[in-house]
Formats: structure tokens, sequence, C-alpha cells
């Protein structure tokens, strides 16, 4: 298990029969209360296909039912039971071609860490460009792994932090908007393929900015998380 | 309430079809419009599932549960589920 901030971590499952999955899929966890009530949640796959691990990574929801068990409760060596891979709808690999636009708010970062590391074993030249929306820089996931990402030539991250930012930050600041999707993404002419994840209303308002900026609906792909924005 | 979409709806349309449903078309009988079944509207708090079409608000796909059996609903779905071009 790897802490990623202090409502986030990632699991790493030891899956028997694992049948391999794309970039981008979920699965579903299912957890059975003692006296037998049953609750399924859906959980990206943070993994890459050509990762030795499949993990997932969650972030707690203080009142929430499955999230503060995956979070707080669960141990090494525990199990979980797991329908899945599932999803081909939000799925990318290389043959999908680009140029690629990521569009993640919060934990809507997960699929797209599969995707960015299948990207690079893979080895695809498909430019990608990714703009990952934080409350503050402490809650963004995968810190360190996405400056890694960045040196790639290829692969351009941006982040933009709508609540609090240290005092000597570069990067965006405030909520997406328009002008921000078109400054860090493709321009429409350029037909990106683009996958927008993340809370309900953040993927609401990316997908509605991309279409007004005269992106085609049919090249822009959603996953929503449920819940608000970021 | 902040709706999911038929990427939620994934795992159980899986047990149910046997295959990805994500991908497949589908088209609605209020509006017309064709679309994924991934961009359908899903709520999923009820004591059931309900996919409404995102432009119409048309129920396309009821899905509840009792006791391990399924019962599915495609009242908005004129033909039934198409593969997408
Ligand atoms: C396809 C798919 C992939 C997903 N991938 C991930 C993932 O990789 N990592 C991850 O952490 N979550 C992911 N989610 C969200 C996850 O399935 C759960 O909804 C989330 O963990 C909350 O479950 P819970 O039982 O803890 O809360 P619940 O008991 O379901 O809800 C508690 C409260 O929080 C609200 N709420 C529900 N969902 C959210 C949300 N996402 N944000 C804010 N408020 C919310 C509810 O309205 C309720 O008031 C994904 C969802 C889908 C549909
Ligand atoms: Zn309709």
């Amino acid at each position: 298990m790897t802490v990623e901030t202090p409502r986030v971590t990632t699991i790493a499952l030891a899956i028997r029969d694992w049948p391999g999955h794309r970039a981008g899929q979920h699965v579903d966890v299912r957890l059975t209360a003692p006296d037998g009530y049953q609750t399924e949640r859906s959980y990206s796959i943070a993994s890459a296909p050509e990762d030795a691990d499949v993990s997932l990574t969650v972030e707690r929801l203080d009142d929430g039912e499955v999230s503060p068990y995956l979070v707080d409760e669960l141990r090494p060596g525990d199990e979980i039971e797991l329908r899945g891979p599932v999803g081909g709808y939000f799925a990318w690999d290389n043959e999908l071609g680009g140029p690629l636009f990521l569009v993640a708010g919060g934990s809507g970062l997960v699929p797209f860490r599969s995707m960015l590391r299948h990207h690079r074993a893979s080895g695809s030249r498909v430019p990608v460009r990714l703009l990952c929306s934080a409350r503050s820089l402490e809650l963004l996931i995968y810190r360190e792994e996405l400056i890694k990402l960045a040196a790639d030539d290829l692969v351009d991250v941006s982040v933009t932090l709508t609540r609090e930012a240290p005092d000597d930050w570069r990067g965006y600041r405030g909520r997406i908007d328009p002008a921000l999707l078109s400054t860090t993404g493709w321009s429409a002419k350029e037909e990106p393929l683009t996958y927008i994840c993340g809370p309900t209303a953040f993927v609401e308002t990316a997908a509605a900015g991309l279409v007004a900026l005269g992106h085609d609906p049919g090249r822009i792909r959603t996953e929503r998380f449920g819940g608000t924005g970021v | 309430m902040h709706p999911l979409d038929g990427n939620a709806m994934a795992g159980v349309m899986h047990d149910l079809f046997a295959r990805d449903m994500t991908t497949m078309g589908y088209q609605c009988t209020g509006c017309g419009k064709t679309g994924a079944v991934a961009e359908m509207a899903v709520y999923a708090s009820g004591p059931g599932t309900v996919a409404r079409c995102r432009d119409c608000d048309t129920i396309l796909l009821m899905l509840s549960e009792r006791r391990g059996m399924y019962c599915l609903d495609a009242p908005g779905m004129t033909h039934a589920i198409l593969p997408l071009a």
C-alpha cells in the first residue's frame, strides 16, 4: 500500500488468473458485511497492462460506505472480491492514436496513470497533453511520477490548483474553463482524442468547454466518478 | 444529484450480456439521438439503477437486483442496442 495524500492510498493486488486489462478500464469491488449485506463500487485500474501488479488508487470520502474501508481498514494480506476488468469505452491503447488530451479532476487521474504508463511501456509516439485539477499541491496524487512523466518530450503535464497554491507556484490556478482548456490542450483542428475523468460536475464543465471551443463531441470520451467538483 | 454514466454499469452489463456493452450504441425513443451506452446518464442511488438519455431525460434502461436476480427493462431504446459504427 502506498499513501499518495492524506486521503488517498494506492493498493497493490495479487490476483489469481488476471486476464490482463486495457489502460483506462476499471474493476468493481464488492464488500460483504458479516450479516450478508453486499455493496459494490467501481475503481479504475491505476497500473499499466505492462506492470507486474494490478493496483487501485482510492480516495477516502469521510461519509462514504466503501472508500474509508479500502483506505483505512484494509491490511496487506486481506482479500477482497473483484469483478473485471470491465469498460472498453474509456480505454486507450497506442492503436487508437491521438494526439491525446487527458483531463483529470482529483482522483480522475487514476485511469490516466495507467494510460501514461502504457504510453511509455509501449514506446508510443503519440503526443500527449495532460491537464490535472487538484484542490492543492498536497492533494495532487502521483506528484513525483507526474514530474518524471513530464520529462518525456512527447508528454506535456499541466496542473491547476483550485483552492490553495504555494507562493512560488508556477502552474495554473483556479477552476477549469475554456481558456485553460485551450492553452493546455490541442486546438480543434488538430482533432485530438480527448478523455475526461473525475467528479461528475468537473467532467460536465470540461466536456462542455471543449465542445464550446469547437471540438468534435465524437472524439471526447468521458467517465464520471459521481460527486461534485474539484 | 450528480449522476454517473454508463461506464459505471460496465460490470453488471458484462455479467448480463457476457461482453463489454459500454461501446455499444443505442437510439433514444424520446429524441431519436444515438449514443454509446457509456454516455448514458446513470442514477444509481435509488433501489435500482436508472439510465437516462443525456439529451432529453427519457428513461433508457432500468435495472434492479433482488437476491442475485437481475431485472432489466429497456423502455427507451428503440433498437435495443446496436453495435456502434
Ligand atoms: C467507472 C468508475 C471508476 C471509478 N474510479 C475510482 C477511482 O479510481 N478512485 C476512487 O477513489 N474512486 C473511483 N470511483 C468512485 C467510487 O466508485 C466511489 O463512488 C467512491 O469511492 C465513493 O464510494 P463510497 O462508498 O466511499 O461513498 P458513498 O457511500 O457511495 O457516498 C458517500 C457520499 O459521497 C458522495 N459521493 C459519492 N461519490 C463521490 C465522489 N466520487 N466524489 C465526491 N463525493 C462523492 C455521495 O453522494 C454521498 O453523499 C469511480 C467510479 C466509477 C463509476
Ligand atoms: Zn433522448
